[in-house]
């Protein structure tokens, strides 16, 4: 009750239904503001695993790249020398080499970072196969020549491994 | 800018100042003081200016606000009984209580309807209990309060007040009279079944026969209930003491309205009747 002469502003039905709905949209408001909060500390966290995962992957793809590098490198460098020592020329090459008591068994050519040659040779004679030795060390198409193990019954086969220098070497 | 608040209350014979702070579930009154005032300084009317001597209640009031330290504190006033007239009202339904109290009380009223200050208590089942002053009465007790420095809230009616508080106590089952007591005049309100039936204000007269005339209105308002027959009494008010002792001296079944506990205050909780404005 209030009978002061100046009174205040009285609040009606309509006031009061007023004031009920807004405290039930603040308070509606309140419980979305807290649900968009507990939701957003869920994306940050998903965001978060997202992100980890994607460092993985990045990690992973750089080291793919890399030894993808790699492989496409010796790829690549067996592809060129291929097409500079190719097969026919190593032959025709060692055959020019060869003395005429000397012959090939067996040849095994490794393309990797250089072509390696590995060739089976039967002589019928020391001096052939020392003169074999001799023009592939003097040969500028071979290197490394290294005579492998030796087996000298009457006539002489062994194996010399040496490396196909191609014509640019 | 933030004011402290306290309950002034006026009657013909004294002012009384409380502080009031926010407590658990409402107020809380504190400090309570009183001061006696001049006689014929204040004569509480419903038709004339009650303030008679203004300059001696502001200078008591003045004296409790300095006693006190609440100067310049926001004042709810508290006016005395005996200036309002009081009706029980039954608005109809869709009808704003308010409006329908002006309606029913204009017409009756011993000054012009636009000096008529009115409000309403709202009561159990959509009725109310409407209350009319003249507003040069409110305006003289405002002015008062003003001078001393207060800013002025609300304005109530002690004996709304303490009605208020004794249905908040619990409202009264079968027949319960509640008899709210001011220093010129006291108010009955009569309770059936937990609702109220009849409200009256009556002038006093102090002197030896007052409890067998309290006694007589008592049962008359009683009976107006439909139920005069030994009733439930409750008193609070100036002299609720004795007189709730001189009807038990008759075999009615008169009690205190209520009991202070934990409070020391100037005087008989029982003998404040806004008492419970602190409730």
């Amino acid at each position: 009750m209030d009978l002061q002469t100046q009174p205040r502003p009285r609040s009606g039905p309509a006031d009061r239904w007023l004031f009920a709905v807004a405290t039930l949209v603040l308070l509606v408001a309140c419980a979305g503001a807290w649900r968009a909060r507990a939701e957003a500390a869920a994306a940050r966290a998903s965001l978060a695993l997202v992100d980890a995962e994607r460092r993985q992957g990045d990690d992973l793809l750089r080291s793919l790249e890399g030894r993808g590098a790699g492989e496409a490198g010796r790829l690549a460098g067996r592809v060129a020398l291929n097409a500079e020592a190719p097969l026919h020329r190593i032959l025709a090459e060692l055959t020019r080499l060869m003395p005429e008591d000397v012959r090939l068994r067996s040849l095994d050519v490794r393309y990797a970072e250089e072509a390696n040659v590995a060739a089976q040779v039967e002589a019928r004679s020391v001096a052939a196969w020392d003169a074999l030795l001799e023009g592939l060390v003097a040969s500028k198409w071979f290197g490394s020549v290294a005579p492998g193990p030796e087996l000298r019954e009457g006539e002489m086969r062994g194996e010399v491994r040496m490396v196909f220098r191609g014509a640019g070497s | 800018m933030w004011r402290s608040r306290v309950l002034l209350a006026f009657d013909a014979g004294s002012l009384c100042l409380a502080g009031v702070s926010r407590a658990l579930g409402g107020r809380r009154l504190g400090g309570l003081r009183r001061a006696a005032l001049p006689e014929r300084a204040l004569a509480p009317s419903p038709l004339e200016h009650n303030v008679r001597d203004p300059a001696a209640v502001g200078a008591v009031l003045s004296r409790l606000l300095t006693e006190t330290g609440k100067q310049g504190a926001t004042a709810t006033l508290i006016l005395p009984d005996g200036i309002a007239r009081v009706a029980l009202l039954a608005p109809p339904p869709g009808v704003a209580p308010l409006a329908y109290a002006r309606f029913r009380l204009a017409g009756s009223l011993p000054f012009p309807a636009a000096e008529a200050i009115v409000d309403v208590l709202p009561l159990e089942g959509g009725r109310v209990l409407a209350v009319v002053v003249r507003r040069l009465v409110v305006e003289g007790y405002e002015a008062v309060a003003r001078a001393a420095g207060l800013g002025v809230g609300r304005v109530e009616l002690a004996p709304i007040v303490g009605f208020e508080s004794l249905r908040r106590l619990g409202p009264g089952n079968n027949c319960v009279v509640d008899v709210i007591l001011g220093d010129v005049a006291y108010s009955l309100a009569a309770w059936k079944d937990a609702a109220v039936c009849v409200f009256r204000t009556r002038r006093r007269d102090p002197g030896a026969a007052e409890a067998g005339q309290l006694r007589q209105e008592i049962l008359r308002t009683a009976t107006l209930a439909g139920d005069g027959v030994a009733p439930r009494m409750r008193l609070v008010g100036p002299g609720a003491g004795a007189l709730v002792l001189a009807l038990r001296r008759y075999g009615d079944a008169a009690e205190p309205g209520w009991h202070a506990s934990g409070e020391t205050l100037p005087v008989d909780a029982v003998e404040v009747p806004w008492l419970g404005f602190g409730l």
